[in-house]
């Protein structure tokens, strides 16, 4: 580890002076469980540190206006925890307790999560599949701007230097809707996303699929909405056996999305599998099952 | 002749009639004297110690894998404020050759490099960071060779040669028994079929670290280690001095596996504390330790297996082929220990084993639990599955028919004595399985169930070559007692077994014997914490030391109680006559009486098993004195969604002789159950131009507490007391092995194709379900 100047602001807006005062020259830790790392392996040298963990207003879930705000610096096992996440959200619920380990999740930040911008990350895919944006603070103001264009920024992500993620938001769920997760990895703890699968779906009265958004996870740079999938989907009636034709369908998405990739021999068998639970998890929800 | 079957079971427990079991500290499940400071968080280990004066250590390693160093400039890093010293080879005032058996590994680059990470230079600074800084600050510049990365490149015919002239063979051996020629006529079926291991990293907790002070002319090295009298060894040949101006020390040790047995920070840290005269602490970070710590041998094997329609061996016939990277390490001991024990716990006629280990350029392999038993048991019990298959017979009663019993002869022409125990493991698993199993249904429609068998044996020791211990001991005026063995407790509890063993033999309890392990100052030679030999070993000399210090408290308590030596019982700190127990004294009265006297109670011991060595032609010969066995059942379900599987249910049943702690052997076969499903589902070591490219936890994966299943351990005991302390073995080693196999056939039973590679990841699975 290069030798740094560690900083601690305890308000937002000492945050966000710091990182307009900084700048290139900086680097922002929440949980510290990948940057601390890379600080580590030298992979970043940055002349100044500015540790987020003790801004506790960026430390919450809640429903507003209609929409699902989460605070940048809510842990996972913040998620894991609350009882809003377990009975409204299940897919983030599912999504929490499958990062890392409990150490790691007693650390890692959602917001961390998304700005580092990992191939493998958990949590992007399944805030992309709920249609979330991101809140981005600096000196100049706030952005808000869709995970979608964000995930397809310069680099890994669209984040500005002077920026600091605030928020992740997205619309609360009516009783129409459903999200399924289903992350795959090498083990059952510990393990890091070979493959995910999320999936929301919004129903007809007539139980067909009205709207819906697929996003495949560690297929890509970003996690990736498929198109193709959505549009095969809709219109699909909510039934185990209709839903399970769509499934090959999911093989010949990721065999076109990383078709040299050694992995693909792994990826585009496991797809199915993983879809087909997330299925299974919005029939449930759904009261279809 | 008709083994001796379980007679009395309590439990997991199951002792054959041959054992007398009446022991009154021997195997109870005592606490293991390392545990509160463990738990407590108060134990210390190396990178905790700290010292007045102290500097910190680093090294300087090559990034090329074959080459030699063609300039070097340390003069940068010697002009930053704080750094003391940088020394090269130039430096070393002995020998610049280590080596657990052949010398062939240089403290400090000489000639060439012969890996990647091999060591050019060691830098001592006032702080960590210093270190880093200087080492960042040297400049070198190599001229490459061409590299020797696989076991086709070092036999290429215009191969590079990593080590002299010749070729890159490093090691061949060749076993013959019986007529394996004529054997072939005699089959009506013979199997064959090509194996695969991958290269392995111990992955121990604590990645290697020590402290070393030059003082009055004494060098004393304290680290983490499982051999601190070889590292005594070591660093005098470096140091050019004699050896008991060299201390070696080990510290509490964070695992090893095996991959603590080669010297790694203890001669660096002695030629700084010597040239500096001053304490050095060295820490390596996870990446260096996986770098340079020695790896398990990966290994490619051929079986030809022959037997009759009922299922009778007749013969077998293999080759193994290595590479075991840029140094010997223990290489020339795995291959020994391959070859021996090829052809599996059974008995087989007619033998061929064929073995080559090649030089390369790649990590070192060296001991990693096993010693090459694990490779061949993957192929061994392989072929008995397949057998199984091929016959329609029962996995468990094909083994029956052909297991090592009393009055075997082996492939090496040895003749088994009564303490074998394998049918019993056997009988015990298969019982074990219709108590515990449920039938073997998948729980969901996307689920394949399958079940795997698995057994081994294994000689504990070192492969017919002498490996003594010795022990000291002092029955104290309070009836306390002072036990000095060499034998390094890595955690896996020799300490409290020898503690055990003394306090058996004395009549004395557990809590009456503190030991003082692995400290070459007071401690006599305790040779390697490998082979699963401590426990034999170790405990035979502090069974015999123990012995000698009786002998003298016998001769008293005889004349005191006036009853005739061997009529004499010392049990619970008492001394009975045997005939009337109501004529006894107490431990505290015998030494008193021992003090008027003017007597003291001292005892040594040393014990060094009874072996031969093996004949170079056929290797002929008794490589062990003894042998534990085991058999195993895995109970796993395929997710055919995944490839992900998910193992339920393992039943593990052990011959140890007898347990000298029970628990601590059960512990011993969860960890390794673990381990094994790691083996053989997980774990693979991978490189790139000779560097290993997944040196962190992150990127090596290891089955984790929440992979690890329901575990059914079973303790059998088939010691007769004749050998060992009081008939004990050891299970170090062989608790990982019969797991590897049995894991990799329930796969392959579930799936109905078969892998014969390992690991068997979730992507292998995948692959081949879904090959078009």
């Amino acid at each position: 580890m290069k030798p740094f100047t560690y900083h601690a602001p305890t308000t937002v807006a000492e945050a966000v002076e710091m990182l307009d005062k900084y700048q290139n020259s900086c680097a922002v830790v929440a949980g510290g469980t990948d940057v601390v790392i890379e600080l580590n392996e030298r992979r970043k040298t940055p002349e100044h540190v500015i540790s987020i963990s003790k801004l506790d207003e960026l430390r919450y879930v809640k429903e507003e206006d209609g929409m699902v705000k989460i605070g940048a610096l809510t842990t996972f096992t913040d998620l894991e925890n609350n009882p809003y996440v377990k009975e409204k959200l299940p897919a983030l619920y599912e999504t929490a307790i499958h990062v890392g380990s409990p150490q790691i999740r007693n650390l890692g930040t959602i917001g961390g999560n998304v700005v580092n911008a990992s191939v493998a990350g958990d949590s992007p895919t399944t805030l992309l599949t709920y249609g979330a944006s991101v809140v981005l603070r600096s000196a100049k103001g706030d952005r808000i701007m869709t995970l979608e264009d964000f995930n397809k920024g310069p680099g890994n992500c669209a984040i500005r230097p002077d920026e600091l993620m605030i928020e992740a938001r997205f619309p609360a769920l009516g009783p129409d809707e459903a999200v399924g997760y289903f992350k795959i990895g090498k083990r059952k703890s510990l393990a890091i996303v070979v493959l995910a699968v999320c999936i929301y779906v919004k129903r007809t009265a007539d139980n067909k699929v009205e709207d819906c958004r697929v996003v495949l996870g560690a297929v890509s740079k970003h996690p990736m909405r498929s198109p193709e999938l959505e549009a095969l989907l809709k219109g699909k009636q909510l039934e185990a056996s209709v839903l399970y034709d769509t499934l090959p369908a999911f093989t010949d998405a990721v065999q076109a999305a990383i078709p040299t990739r050694p992995s693909v021999v792994y990826k585009r068998e496991g797809v199915r599998g993983a879809a087909r639970r997330c299925y299974d998890q919005i029939l449930s929800q759904l009261g279809l099952a | 002749m008709k083994p001796e079957t379980a007679v009395k079971e309590k439990s997991n427990l199951i002792v054959s009639a041959a054992n007398k079991h009446e022991y009154s500290v021997l195997g109870k499940s005592v606490i293991k004297k390392d545990t509160m400071e463990k738990i407590t968080g108060k134990a210390k280990f190396a990178a905790d110690m700290e010292m007045p004066n102290m500097l910190y250590g680093g090294v300087f390693r090559s990034t090329i894998c074959h080459g030699v160093v063609k300039s070097f400039d340390a003069s940068a890093a010697l002009a930053i404020p704080g750094v003391v010293t940088v020394r090269t080879y130039k430096d070393i005032p002995g020998k610049n050759r280590i080596g657990i058996i052949l010398k062939d590994e240089p403290v400090l680059v000489d000639d060439k490099i012969r890996r990647y990470g091999d060591a050019i230079a060691v830098v001592a600074a006032e702080t960590p960071e210093l270190v880093q800084e200087a080492l960042d600050a040297i400049k070198v510049e190599y001229e490459e060779y061409k590299p020797v990365l696989s076991i086709e490149d070092a036999a290429a015919p215009d191969a590079p040669i990593v080590h002299g002239t010749v070729n890159n063979i490093h090691q061949k051996k060749h076993l013959e028994h019986g007529n394996v020629d004529e054997a072939w006529d005699k089959c009506d079926i013979i199997i064959e079929n090509d194996y695969e291991t991958p290269m392995l990293s111990h992955m121990f907790i604590e990645p290697d670290a020590g402290i070393a002070t030059y003082e009055n002319g004494i060098v004393t090295v304290y680290s983490s280690t499982q051999n601190p009298h070889f590292d005594r060894g070591e660093i005098a040949t470096m140091l050019g001095f004699p050896q008991n101006r060299v201390v070696a020390v080990q510290v509490t040790t964070g695992g090893g596996f095996g991959g603590k047995l080669d010297i790694s920070v203890q001669c660096h840290l002695a030629l700084l504390a010597y040239y500096t005269g001053r304490p050095v602490k060295m820490v390596r970070s996870r990446q260096e330790s996986t770098m340079v710590s020695s790896k398990r041998h990966p290994f490619k094997m051929h079986y030809k297996t022959g037997a009759t329609k009922d299922g009778k061996l007749v013969a077998v016939q293999a080759t193994l082929l290595s590479d075991s990277g840029a140094y010997a390490s223990y290489g020339p001991a795995v291959i020994t220990r391959a070859v021996v024990h090829a052809a599996g716990p059974y008995e087989v006629p007619n033998v061929r084993i064929d073995a080559t280990f090649y030089y390369t350029n790649n990590p070192m392999a060296g001991a990693f639990r096993g010693f090459g038993v694990p490779q061949v048991a993957v192929a061994h019990e392989g072929q008995m599955n397949a057998l199984a298959k091929a016959l329609n017979m029962d996995p468990i009663e094909i083994r029956k028919i052909n297991a090592h019993r009393p009055g075997t002869v082996t492939p090496t022409g040895q003749t088994l004595g009564e303490d074998v125990g394998f049918l019993q493991c056997l009988e015990a698993v298969q019982q074990k399985a219709k108590e515990v199993l449920p039938p073997c249904v998948p729980t969901a429609p996307n689920k394949r169930r399958g079940r795997g068998y698995g057994c081994m044996y294994y000689g504990i020791g070192n492969t017919g070559l002498p490996n003594p211990a010795g022990a000291f001991i002092e029955v104290l005026p309070d009836a306390s007692v002072n036990l000095m063995v060499g034998c390094a407790d890595i955690g896996q509890g020799s300490t409290s077994a020898m503690a055990q063993i003394a306090a058996e033999e004395l009549g004395l309890e557990y809590e009456d014997i503190h030991v003082t392990f692995a400290n070459t100052e007071v401690t006599p030679e305790g040779g390697a914490t490998s082979a699963s030999r401590q426990t034999f070993i170790s405990g035979s000399a502090t069974m015999l030391a123990a012995r000698m210090a009786k002998k003298t408290l016998a001769e008293v308590a005889s004349k005191f109680l006036n009853v005739p030596e061997e009529k004499l019982i010392f049990r619970h700190r008492a001394i009975y006559s045997a005939d009337d127990e109501s004529v006894k004294m107490s431990y505290m009265e015998l030494m008193g009486e021992m003090k008027r006297l003017g007597k003291l109670a001292l005892g040594c011991g040393s014990y060094n098993p009874k072996t031969t060595g093996l004949s170079a032609d056929t290797m002929f010969g008794i490589p062990f004195e003894v042998y534990s066995y085991a058999a195993t059942i895995v109970d796993l379900e395929v997710d055919v969604e995944t490839g992900l599987v998910d193992v339920l249910n393992v039943i593990s049943a052990h011959d140890v002789g007898t347990a000298v702690n029970k628990q601590a052997v059960e512990g011993q076969i969860e960890g390794g159950v673990a381990m094994g499903i790691g083996f053989a589902l997980l774990e693979k070591i991978e490189t790139k131009n000779g560097r290993i490219t997944n040196p962190v936890f992150s990127k090596y994966l290891l089955a984790t507490a929440m992979d690890v299943p329901e575990i059914y351990p079973i303790v059998v005991e088939s010691g007769t007391g004749e050998t060992g302390p009081f008939g004990a073995k050891g299970v170090g080693e062989p608790a990982l092995i019969p797991t590897i196999p049995a894991t990799a056939d329930a796969v392959e039973n579930a799936l109905n194709i078969r892998f014969g590679k390992l690991p068997i990841q979730h992507l292998d699975i995948m692959r081949e379900l879904y090959k078009k």
